[in-house]
This record gives structure tokens, sequence and C-alpha cells, in this order.
């Protein structure tokens, strides 16, 4: 960019318009980690369903310590991208904060549900995503996480009046709606 | 009648790395270079322009044993910036 060229008032405009746009947080480059999240929920709460209520194996839920696996791959993942990343920006942060909040309540479930049991948990994880998916759909105006994290509340209040076997049902209908969908949906111009 | 536009900022690659800076918290000298298509020699000068004028604030340190040089907006780099686009509107309004 050369700095000694003669130029007008419009010109000044589109080129802080071009910088503006060129820091803006871009969704498409995280949409690897809601498709990994996504589908691996997906998969897992599927085969949950299949072992415990078709093949009535006694132990279907040991089908979600791969869950533990992706949150290590996860956070190697995301660990790295953050220190070869050459800036900072506001929404980075919020994005932080959104998601570490909603790993942390996460976190802090799986511990209570040894006291409280699994039934009272699954409806709380389906909120968490769906305020989580709310909260960034607002935060980067994109209306496909805004409804999906909306039809993900709308499907954790329902589970709290559902016996487990249906929770698993509705949980994989959150987790399509607000994290698979979502995902197929961003578009690599737009977003 | 008109304010002035600042000479500082009125220039393509001053403008350029302070409309970039007000956008993010803070940048590597490699990115802004990329993103403004400047060279390395003419975007020092520049940046270190910003700096004497107190608009940007630059950090040096080291990553993996390479210097890393982050650069960062100042208060005064802000409005300095909103007094900038403030009078560039008022322009663009009475050419109208």
């Amino acid at each position: 960019m050369e700095n000694t060229k003669k130029w007008d008032e419009a010109e000044s405009i589109q080129l802080i318009r071009s910088m503006i746009e060129t820091t803006r947080y871009k969704v498409y480059a995280d949409r690897f980690i809601y498709f990994m999240w996504g589908y691996a929920t997906f998969i897992c709460a599927s085969l949950h369903y299949l072992l415990a209520y078709v093949l009535n194996y006694p132990y279907a839920y040991v089908v979600w310590l791969a869950m533990p696996v992706l949150a290590v791959v996860h956070f190697v993942m995301i660990g790295k991208r953050k220190k070869s990343s050459p800036v900072s920006t506001f929404t980075g942060r919020v994005m932080e904060g959104v998601w570490g909040g909603m790993f942390m309540g996460i976190f802090a479930l799986i511990i209570a549900s040894f006291h409280v049991g699994w039934e009272a948990i699954y409806p709380v994880f389906m909120l968490l995503y769906g305020t989580a998916c709310f909260a960034t759909g607002k935060a980067i105006q994109f209306k496909y996480l805004v409804w999906g994290g909306m039809a993900s509340v709308v499907c954790g209040t329902v589970a709290f009046y559902q016996p487990f076997q249906y929770q698993l049902l509705l949980l994989m209908l959150a987790i399509l709606v607000s994290y698979i969908l979502p995902a197929h949906l961003m578009q690599k111009s737009e977003n | 009648m008109f304010k002035d536009l600042d000479p500082l900022l009125h220039s393509q690659l001053r403008l350029a790395i302070v409309s970039l800076m007000m956008n993010v918290d803070e940048a590597e000298f490699n990115f802004i270079k990329k993103k403004t298509g400047a060279t390395s020699g003419n975007l020092s000068v520049q940046l270190t322009k910003l700096k004497d004028a107190g608009y940007i604030a630059v950090e040096k340190s080291f990553r993996d044993n390479f210097p890393l040089t982050t650069c960062k907006i100042t208060l005064k780099g802000k409005d300095a910036f909103e007094e900038y686009v403030k009078a560039l509107v008022g322009y663009i309004q009475v050419k109208k």
C-alpha cells in the first residue's frame, strides 16, 4: 500500500470499511468445531438409545466416554490456534467467554450428576447448548445459530418432563438444530 | 467551518493501520503487513510515526526465540480516529 498517493474522502471511508471487514470474526473458521461436537454428540446419543432401549445393553452409557477424548482434542486445537494467532479481537474474547462458560457449566453438571442423577442433567445440557448458540448467533448476527439456540432451549424445557429415553431423543434433536444444521449453513463468503 | 482532517491519519497506509487497530485488541506486525499489503520498511516507518504521535503503543518481545512486534491502539489514537471520521462525514455531506 502506497503512502503518498493523492486521494479523497470517499476513498478514506472505503479504506476504513475494507480494513474493518478484514478483521471481522468469521464463524465459518470455527465450522469444524461445530461439526465435531455436533456429530459426536449426535452419534453418542443415538448409540446410547440403540444400546439401552433396543438392545437392552446395561452399560450403554459407556459411549459417552468418547466425550473427554474429544474435549482433549478440542482444547489442544484451540490452544495451538490461539498461540499462533497474530491478532486478538473483542469478538474473539466474547466467543471465549460464551463457550468457556458453557464448558464450565457442563463440567460442573457432570460432577453434580453423581448426586442428582442423569435424568436431571440432560435437560440442563440442552439449555446450556442453546444459550451458548443463541448468544453466539446474536453476537455475530447469524440467524441459524439464534434459531437453533432457541430450539435447543425448548427441547431442554420439554425434556424436564420426559423419561430418560425421550430425553435422549430430544438431545439428538437439540444437537441437530443448534450445532449440525447451523454448521452446514455457514457460508465461507458471508460468515 | 470544516474541521481540518488530521494529516497524520489522512494518509492511506496510516489510516489503514489505525482502522485495523480500531477493530482489534492487539495485532502482530506481520498481521498488519498482510492486511495492508505494505512493505516491511514502509510499515515500520508509519508505525513509528503513529507511535511518536501517541496513537498506537508498540511492544517488542520474543516468541520461540524470534522477535515479535505487537501493536495496540491507544485512547488518544481512538479519539483521533473518531474525530477524523466525523470530519470525513462532514466533508462528504457537503459534497453531496
